[in-house]
């Protein structure tokens, strides 16, 4: 399938290889306006639906775009006082919408700013934007390898202050070589609230 | 003796177009001659300005230097926790920014073009309003 035959049935089965304008404006924190501007402007590529005239930008063209200006979208407008006073912030990465949700409640209760991302691409655009204290990290997920976005995390000079909880129902063998990998703490499905604010609290000290 | 405070203080204007500066600058001088006006170009410029200082009136155009656009400037932290009036200025009309079936906060918007009297009573307008709240265009 390429760009100029794409329909919307096979946006809708091929899962997140597309994304629409609204989708861009709220991975990139900007207005949706914005997005169809850097359209307009040709500096983001995207193509129209037949007749409705909505955008979808493909996700290779989302990663290009993501990769030559990731300086713009950096979080460097707060003052020293606001950044001091910001909440820690928790990246959640799992494919399982419910799951992630439960984490992420878990996780505000804790006061935590908290960003949820269910699919590779924008799990490793978050990663880079927010910078966060927190990765709770899923290590059996349909599309995503959890290993490699950990050795990725464990190995990059701009996440070294991110600690990353495994949170999975994998096997114990598993489990185990994520910690060899690196992983700062492992919760082993199904886990409690407690256990996972225990967690939390010391990794964050 | 007047002692009546000014009406307007130090306005921040997000403009990158000399001609809109222009005529800015005179209808903003028609209002106040005694303001104090400063001039970015940029979303970054004007959160790196309004870090550190307190303006009376933001006045951005929709398109701008940069990435993000007036809208996105309307929509961050600073000027959102600081509640200053805020006007944007765009050539389209308001319709073009509301997504359809969704209620979406916009802030006041001045449709180019516009008259000096358009502007006085627009920007005025929305300066009176101590709270400024945004409009939600159904």
């Amino acid at each position: 399938m390429t760009i100029e035959n794409f329909t919307e049935d096979e946006h809708v089965k091929k899962d997140r290889e597309f994304y629409t304008t609204g989708q861009v404006a709220e991975i990139f924190g900007v207005n949706f306006r914005t997005v169809i501007r850097w359209i307009q402007r040709g500096i983001l590529q995207a193509h129209r639906l037949p007749g409705r005239g909505d955008h979808r930008i493909s996700s290779n063209e989302l990663a290009r775009f993501a990769a030559e200006n990731k300086q713009s979208f950096q979080t460097s407008t707060l003052s020293p006082k606001t950044e001091a006073a910001r909440l820690p912030v928790a990246l959640v990465i799992d494919d399982e919408p419910a799951v992630a949700q439960a984490i992420s409640r878990a996780l505000k209760s804790l006061h935590m700013t908290v960003e949820v991302a269910h699919d590779g691409f924008t799990g490793g655009f978050l990663l880079h934007k927010l910078k966060p204290n927190i990765l709770t990290l899923d290590l059996k997920m349909e599309k995503i390898d959890g290993f490699d976005v950990l050795r990725i995390v464990k190995s990059h000079p701009d996440l070294k202050h991110t600690k990353v909880i495994i949170i999975s129902g994998d096997t114990q063998e598993n489990l185990s070589r994520a910690n060899d990998v690196g992983a700062d703490a492992v919760l082993s499905k199904p886990y409690t609230r407690a256990e996972l604010a225990n967690t939390v609290e010391k990794l964050l000290k | 003796m007047n002692t009546e405070k000014p009406l307007l203080k130090i306005v921040l204007v997000v403009e990158d177009d000399d001609c809109l500066k222009l005529s800015i600058n005179r209808c903003l001088r028609a209002i106040d001659r005694n303001l104090q006006i400063e001039w970015v170009g940029s979303v970054d410029e004007a959160e790196a300005y309004l870090q550190t200082h307190t303006v009376s009136l933001i006045i951005a155009d929709h398109g701008l230097l940069g990435f993000r656009t007036g809208l996105d400037l309307w929509n961050s932290n600073l000027v959102k926790t600081s509640r200053t009036p805020f006007v944007m200025i765009s050539g389209y009309p308001v319709e073009y920014f509301v997504r359809q079936s969704t209620e979406m906060p916009l802030p006041p918007i001045l449709t180019k073009p516009f008259s000096l009297s358009e502007f006085n009573t627009f920007v005025s307008g929305h300066f009176n309003s101590q709270k400024n709240e945004p409009e939600v265009v159904r």
